[in-house]
């Protein structure tokens, strides 16, 4: 352990050199020669130096010149690094550990491709990403300040993870103490600092040279949105951004490879086939199935070969909501009778298929023994610690394989073997389910009319009334529908693949807001309108994302579903309360955001943002939506607080 | 205390608007109270937990789905809601209107088919 008076710190370093018999360098001799890069040991010109001498008061100091300053900074390569990724946006919340980058960034690498976005916390940052990825199908970056930024990220990083999403983030560290300041530099260093998000990160890497970090860039870009897609963080040394680099020892800037997810055995495939042929009745659930734009009608085409009907899980926008074939909201009923279960990309399998007795936490199988359940998919586990894995399924098969690439395959092989004398049979199941799902939607309208004028406003009038102000326009629907009793998804005609991104993840609260700025970040550049129905407490992790959006222009319009509560929370205090005999009454506390009521408004207005609420008229809505999609639709966010329902 | 925060409850979380409703009956009180408008919403329109109005189930298919139910909600005992506070509350649900159908509500009429 070094004393206090030998450190020599950077602002000792830079003194030193000045003071030193370094100093010619500034007088023209090579910069790599003198840089203190991480290869090269700063101890050695630097500590030397510092030997025997004695604290000087800071007024005694004479002026030092920056011994970098001129000097092309590892920084910059990076930057050239970054754009051979093809990266349209990074995520940014500012940190002194990569201002070199970040300098490098807007000033070297122009402010374009990427171009900085500014959040105002890093979990905001991450989920913008999260959510422009699900939506555009390409992943964007994030730089988050060392340590303790990517503490702040890891909620979102977990979510995204959760949900299977590209996301490539960026850190720094000070790997090296003797560059460090002291203080808050060693507050902000750490020996692992990817050790912190190791569980739920791909892949991570902490390159030990401005080469290695080259490399180690498009590595991360590859193995992100390889399937099954997942973030990766790759540190930039504070150093290595930060020392000068000569030309001749300039790194190779690489492009990650083109990459082409694997489609499974075809045998395998003929097989399910045949099993699909054969079933009398058939089911398909697809869960983290669509991720390109072709996945929902391959699905379509699947469905309607086989005449089967399918649940859409919701990991992702997989079937249109009005499809005759649509069993989505009756499956727990279908389920029990079906004698063929084709599970595509499932994330908990075990749940879709069960119900739950929360008295005694016991699974109730809803599939006979007899039902042969075939999983096609990648095999999800990645990492062993946090149990987003779910619980182990025992299917009759699992085929591994990406099903969005396998389907087409699949339906091909199908239409091989199925014979002439089958389509009647088919015709007729068909006809079958078309009239259980007609009968369901004419249920959820008839459902959704009750309570149709009550303030605080009912959900299902909260969702019919933002489908009016929308309809007639290209649009995606993000937030979360689960929360408004999945009225959009029951009653909502969708039947693109854009039109829904609602991303669930760990169900992390605070995500939901930045995940759906990041949607309309994608939808930006396409002209797409983003609508976003958003929970109250959702928003109050991180209301920042609200002045992102206002700075950068990213038009969305954000619907207040507005309860007052952490209604879930309130739901499970009420089965304590119950439980434990001791009444009901008291269960608002903690659970419950009144006294004071927060006004959404004001809020988002104080951001710069326009906004009207809060409405409690039913009657009202309508008109503030009107007003507010004016609004989105000249190129700015808006939001409207309504006071809802719970559910 | 613990009137003040049913209190604060029903001041944030009323329907005053709704004409029916107005003034509420013990058995909507009692709905708020117990927290019953949490899953099945208001006016028991239905939400996380089914539908409870308007036509309510029989008192007595209500009462063991109350003390007894198969799956998610609370087991709501005698200590923590009486007969009679169940009577009240189901008497409630029976006067929940039928509203007007969704045939003749446009935005439920022209829900895309």
């Amino acid at each position: 352990m070094r004393s206090r008076s030998q450190a020599p710190g950077r602002r000792n370093f830079l003194k030193a050199l000045a003071v030193s018999s370094v100093l010619p360098v500034m007088t023209g001799a090579p910069a790599a020669a003198v840089s203190p890069t991480p290869n090269s040991d700063p101890k050695a010109s630097a500590r030397p130096s510092l030997a025997g001498t004695q604290p000087m008061a800071p007024e005694t100091q004479p002026p030092v010149a920056d011994a970098l300053v001129g000097q092309r900074p590892g920084s910059d390569y990076m930057v050239d690094a970054i754009k051979a990724l093809d990266i349209d946006y990074v995520a940014v919340n500012p940190g002194s550990s990569f201002r070199s980058i970040h300098e490098s960034l807007i000033n070297y690498g122009g402010n374009v491709r990427p171009e900085l976005l500014t959040c105002l916390h890093e979990e905001t940052s991450v989920g913008l990403a999260h959510g422009y990825a699900r939506a555009n199908r390409k992943p964007m970056m994030t730089l988050l300040h060392s340590v303790v930024g990517v503490q702040h990220a890891a909620m979102s990083i977990y979510n995204a993870f959760c949900d299977r999403a590209p996301v490539i983030m960026l850190t720094a560290n000070m790997a090296d103490a003797n560059w460090r300041h002291p203080g808050v530099e060693w507050f902000h260093s750490a020996t692992d600092i990817g050790g912190l998000v190791r569980d739920f990160t791909k892949w991570d890497d902490q390159p030990g040279s401005l080469e290695h970090f080259c490399e180690s860039l498009p590595r991360g870009h590859q193995v992100a949105t390889s399937f099954p897609q997942a973030p990766v963080l790759i540190v930039a040394d504070s150093q290595i951004q930060e020392a000068g680099v000569a030309p001749e020892t300039a790194p190779r800037i690489l492009k990650p490879a083109p990459l082409r997810p694997a489609t499974a055995d075809p045998a395998a495939l003929e097989m399910i086939a045949k099993w699909l042929a054969d079933a009398e009745q058939p089911l398909i659930l697809a869960d983290r199935y669509a991720n390109g734009p072709n996945a929902l009608p391959a699905l379509v085409k699947l469905a309607e070969t086989a005449a089967v009907g399918v649940a859409d899980l919701g990991g992702r926008f997989n079937f249109p909501t009005r499809h005759p074939l649509n069993l989505t909201f009756g499956l727990k009923s279908v389920a029990s009778k079906a004698d063929f279960i084709l599970v595509l990309e499932p994330v908990d399998l075990s749940g879709a298929l069960s119900l739950f007795r929360e008295s005694t936490r016991e699974r109730i199988d809803i599939v006979s023994a007899k039902t042969r359940v075939v999983v096609l998919g990648l095999d999800p586990v990645l990492r062993s610690n946090y149990q987003e894995f779910q619980d182990y399924f025992p299917a009759s098969m699992f085929v591994d394989g990406d099903a969005e690439a396998s389907v087409p395959l699949l339906t091909e092989a199908l239409r091989r073997i199925l014979a002439t004398s089958a389509r009647q049979k088919l015709t007729q199941r068909a006809a079958r389910i078309a009239s259980k799902t007609s009968d369901m939607l004419v249920a959820a309208r008839n459902a959704a009319a009750v309570g149709w004028e009550l303030s605080p406003i009912s959900t299902a009038r909260l969702s019919m009334e933002i489908w009016k102000a929308i309809d007639g326009r290209e649009w995606t629907l993000s937030g979360q529908t689960w929360t408004t009793s999945n009225w959009a998804m029951r009653l909502w005609q969708m039947d693109q693949a854009h039109q829904c991104v609602c991303v669930a993840g760990a169900a992390a609260l605070g995500s939901f807001v930045s995940t759906a700025l990041g949607v309309a970040l994608a939808n930006k550049a396409k002209g797409r309108f983003t609508v976003n129905i958003q929970s109250d407490g959702d928003l109050l992790y991180a209301p920042g994302a609200l002045w992102t959006a206002v700075h950068h222009r990213i038009p969305m319009l954000t619907v207040m579903h507005n309860n007052r509560a952490y209604n879930q929370e309130f739901m499970h205090l009420a089965q304590m309360a119950a439980r434990h005999g001791r009444g009901i009454e008291r269960i608002g506390i903690g659970t419950t955001i009144t006294d004071p009521n927060v006004d959404f408004a004001k809020l988002a207005q104080s951001m710069g943002m326009w906004a009207e609420g809060p409405i409690n008229d039913p009657a009202a809505l309508g008109p503030a939506l009107a007003r507010a999609v004016a609004v989105v639709e000249s190129g700015h966010p808006a939001l409207v607080d309504v006071v809802c329902q719970p559910r | 205390m613990h009137q003040q925060v049913v209190a604060a409850v029903l001041i944030v979380l009323t329907w005053e608007s709704c004409a029916w409703a107005s003034p509420p009956s013990q058995g909507a009180v009692l709905f708020q109270e117990k927290g019953c408008y949490s899953c099945h919403g208001f006016a028991g329109q239905g939400g996380v937990g089914p539908t409870l109005a308007p036509h309510p189930p029989p008192f007595d298919a209500f009462l063991s789905m109350v003390r007894s139910p198969p799956l998610n909600m609370p087991p709501y005992s005698q200590a923590i809601l009486s007969d009679q506070d169940a009577q009240r509350i189901y008497d409630f649900l029976s006067t929940v209107p039928d509203g007007r159908p969704a045939s003749e509500l446009p935005l439920l009429k022209e829900a895309p088919k």
